[in-house]
């Protein structure tokens, strides 16, 4: 290893490791010698530990299921033709809204003294108010749509993959119905598998929506107790039982992937895609995509219906013109850090020998299965030094927390794409006598740019609507969006928490519609 | 004496428990085509790699004009050791066009924009490519990224023009072709195949592979006329039935 490949690899992965592991990290490793305010059998004894078990893992299961119920067809639906872009954009849409703005509106709809419920009773004289929302089912009906378009995505990157040859075999011995169910489905496996997980994975370490549908799971609880008492002992006490969940979905993750990839972004004209009448008939994608299309639109359509005028609007911007601009840039700068970090530790992890061990891997996503509401314990425990204390007063400490959580998964998803640029791309570059460096910059990086420009989308989304770790790590007064939209869900009026979430909304789809209409000529962006 | 451009000796190379290449030494005059011949998972791949510089092997050394490559505390690498090679799979960048991929290396070695357009219009003259300088790899024709690749390679003057399997996905026109384009080169190239109608077709030195070890190396005559092991024997007489040994 020359030393320029050395230096730039090494100090990628000191980055990542000071970012993402050293948080959760010292966390663990100080786990004995914190004092915390209560004991760890007693605890784990407790009754509560169950409750805030079975709530959260209800939560998660549902939120799983309802994922599988619409998130696989719309795959299958999408992923078995080519040029899906714009039903890819409007599936985009439930990621671009908040879990907890999705729960609002649902509350809006149909929670008790929701709109429909009165409606009802007005019309119909029907008494529609059930608590069912309130419940963890409803929290995890919510996290489902919110997060169905991971699986959908995970789908339609799998159907790419698949090879169209295996079914046309089948075609010879099978029914159609028979080779979805014993060709297509199975060869799906992994992708479905890991979709689900991380579905499972986002919604039990969610923080926002059982908080504001008043559920106790552990998210609540760990982000209470901390806030409450400020014992970081006590907290990551509390958390050991989700932790032993999230690390076990991360190795089921390991053994479902098996070294293949998690994101593929294969080009136009090597897309694969189902050859079968079923998944590309029209009346399938009608079915398929309906439903999706409406849980989609709803909450839009609420939030756009609550706001009532163009004025509302600009009143609420007006508002909050601070937090906008906070959040924009803010969440601008972390996810591209993030994304140049995780472009050359995803090389590092790719294309070195220590980075192909099923080990090194599982530890670094890690930290993205971990609540953000832990994280930000760590994050505080490790940035809130001497020395080091004007970090961890400025906003700075919000990216590195974002930071902790995003980049393990923006790595991945550049990692993945690095191994899909062949090897010789690079080796043929070394005997063009072109340096290291040069062939990372003139090589790797033009193939990898699909890739980058895919890490930061979704880093940006997910950090620009992070809630649960920036409301402990925030420092006094500053203010985000999604801070400002859950404080207005406690104290203030249901159009202006409208408008500002339509704002955050739009916060996310314009520089996405930005992002796709520049980046049209970029060969597999699109996909 | 002259010393020859290619000096291999006992290279050893293993993956786990498989020994991809047991004690192979050669050496190759300057000037000379050496075509590798062998049936697929003998160690072909693996021992260009190695003289390219993209492998180090567990044991032996390279020599490229009587400079040595690798062994203790020595290292060259694949940029310093005036090596061309192409891939079976071409690897061409798909996101440069045909000037792009073949400017490159001589960008990176600093060539002035003016001298790089001259050299890179006389190689592509030489390979009938002239009109395609602009065009991106995925609009070419297998054959016409073949030519590309094949400038890529030869633009920056290598010493040793290494070939692995480069006509695999050729048909036999275009293999024809291509055959007869490199033969006419003034270079040192080391041809790998499995194909024996193309080996023999390429004339120059022959080299025999099997397992991992070099079973035989010389003329084209001199093997067809004795070959050393039954392994050459049959695997030269099996499919080209050219010769009654």
């Amino acid at each position: 290893m020359t030393p320029s490949k050395a230096f730039i690899l090494g100090l990628s992965l000191v980055l990542f490791a000071l970012i993402a592991l050293a948080p959760p990290g010292m966390l663990l490793l100080n786990l004995f010698s914190f004092s915390p305010k209560i004991s760890i059998w007693k605890w784990l004894l407790e009754r509560q530990v169950h409750l805030l078990t079975l709530h959260s893992l209800n939560m998660a299961l549902v939120a799983t299921v309802t994922a599988l119920a619409l998130g696989l067809p719309v795959g299958l639906a999408l992923g078995s033709k080519r040029k899906p872009l714009l039903f890819g954009i409007i599936f985009f849409l439930p990621l671009a809204i908040p879990p907890y703005l999705t729960a609002s509106c649902w509350m809006g709809l149909l929670g008790r003294g929701g709109i429909l419920p009165h409606l009802a009773h007005e019309w119909l004289g029907m008494d529609a108010r059930s608590s069912w929302l309130g419940g963890a089912w409803g929290a995890g009906i919510v996290l489902g749509l919110s997060y169905f378009p991971v699986l959908t995505y995970m789908v339609i990157s799998g159907m790419r993959r698949l090879d169209a040859h295996l079914e046309e075999a089948a075609m010879f011995a099978l029914p159609e119905n028979g080779i979805l169910r014993k060709i297509t489905l199975p060869l799906l496996f992994p992708q479905i598998g890991t979709g689900l997980l991380l579905v499972f994975l986002l919604a039990i370490t969610n923080y926002a929506v059982p908080s504001l549908l008043g559920i106790r799971t552990f998210t609540v609880k760990i982000y209470t107790y901390f806030s409450v008492f400020q014992d970081i002992g006590g907290a990551v006490l509390l958390s050991l039982p989700l932790l032993l969940i999230c690390l076990v979905c991360v190795l089921l993750l390991h053994h479902i992937m098996k070294g293949r990839v998690f994101f593929s972004l294969q080009q136009g004209e090597e897309m694969g895609g189902s050859l079968l009448r079923l998944l590309n008939s029209k009346l399938f994608k009608i079915l398929a995509c309906g439903p999706a299309l409406f849980v989609t639109c709803t909450p839009i359509l609420f939030l756009l219906f609550q706001t009532g005028s163009f004025l509302s609007l600009k009143i609420a911007v007006d508002q909050a013109k601070e937090s906008i601009l906070t959040s924009f840039v803010l969440a601008l700068f972390a996810s591209f850090c993030i994304s140049i970090v995780a472009f050359v530790s995803g090389y590092a992890l790719e294309r070195t020998k220590w980075g192909k061990g099923g080990v090194t891997r599982s530890l670094f996503f890690f930290p993205f299965a971990l609540p953000s509401v832990l994280l930000s314990i760590g994050v505080i425990f490790f940035w809130n030094r001497p020395g080091i204390v004007l970090v961890y007063q400025s906003l700075l400490i919000i990216t590195i927390l974002w930071g902790a959580k995003y980049l393990p998964l923006a790595q991945r998803v550049l990692a993945d794409h690095i191994r899909q640029i062949p090897l010789e791309m690079e080796e043929i570059a070394f005997l063009s006598q072109l340096s290291w460096t040069k062939s990372l910059c003139r090589i790797v990086w033009p193939l990898a740019r699909p890739g980058f420009l895919v890490a930061w989308a979704v880093t940006y989304i997910f950090c620009l609507s992070e809630l649960g770790g920036t409301l402990l790590v925030i420092p006094p007064g500053a203010d985000t969006m999604p801070v400002r939209l859950y404080n207005i869900m406690h104290y203030g009026s249901s159009s202006l928490l409208a408008a500002l979430g339509l704002v955050l909304i739009m916060m996310t789809i314009i520089p996405m519609g930005l992002l796709v209409w520049c980046g049209k000529g970029i060969k597999g962006l699109r996909d | 004496m002259k010393i020859p451009l290619l000096q291999v000796e006992r290279i050893r190379q293993h993956f786990g428990d498989t020994a991809a290449l047991v004690d192979v030494s050669f050496e190759l005059p300057e000037d000379q085509i050496l075509t590798i011949l062998g049936p697929s998972g003998c160690g072909k791949t693996t021992l260009l790699r190695i003289i390219a510089g993209l492998q180090k092997p567990d044991e032996g050394t390279v020599w490229i004009n009587g400079q040595k490559m690798n062994g203790t505390g020595t290292w060259v690498a694949p940029q310093q050791r005036s090596v061309g090679m192409i891939f079976q799979t071409l690897a061409l960048w798909p996101h440069l066009t045909v000037e792009g991929n073949i400017g490159l290396g001589l960008k990176a070695r600093g060539i002035k924009k003016a001298d790089r357009d001259s050299t890179i219009e006389e190689v592509l003259e030489k390979l009938q490519m002239v009109q395609h300088l602009k065009r991106y790899p995925h609009t070419l024709s297998v054959g016409e990224q073949q030519r590309v690749a094949l400038a890529r390679a030869l633009v920056l003057q290598p010493r040793l023009l290494l070939l692995d399997e480069p006509f695999s996905h050729l048909d036999l026109d275009l293999r024809e072709d291509l055959i007869t384009l490199i033969k006419g080169l003034t270079a040192t190239i080391i041809f790998v195949t499995h194909d024996q109608h193309d080996a023999l077709a390429m004339g120059g030195l022959l080299a025999i592979m099997c397992k991992g070890r070099l079973e035989q190396i010389g003329k084209q005559e001199e093997i067809l006329q004795n070959p050393a092991t039954e392994f050459v024997r049959y695997f030269v007489r099996r499919s080209t039935g050219l010769f009654n040994g």
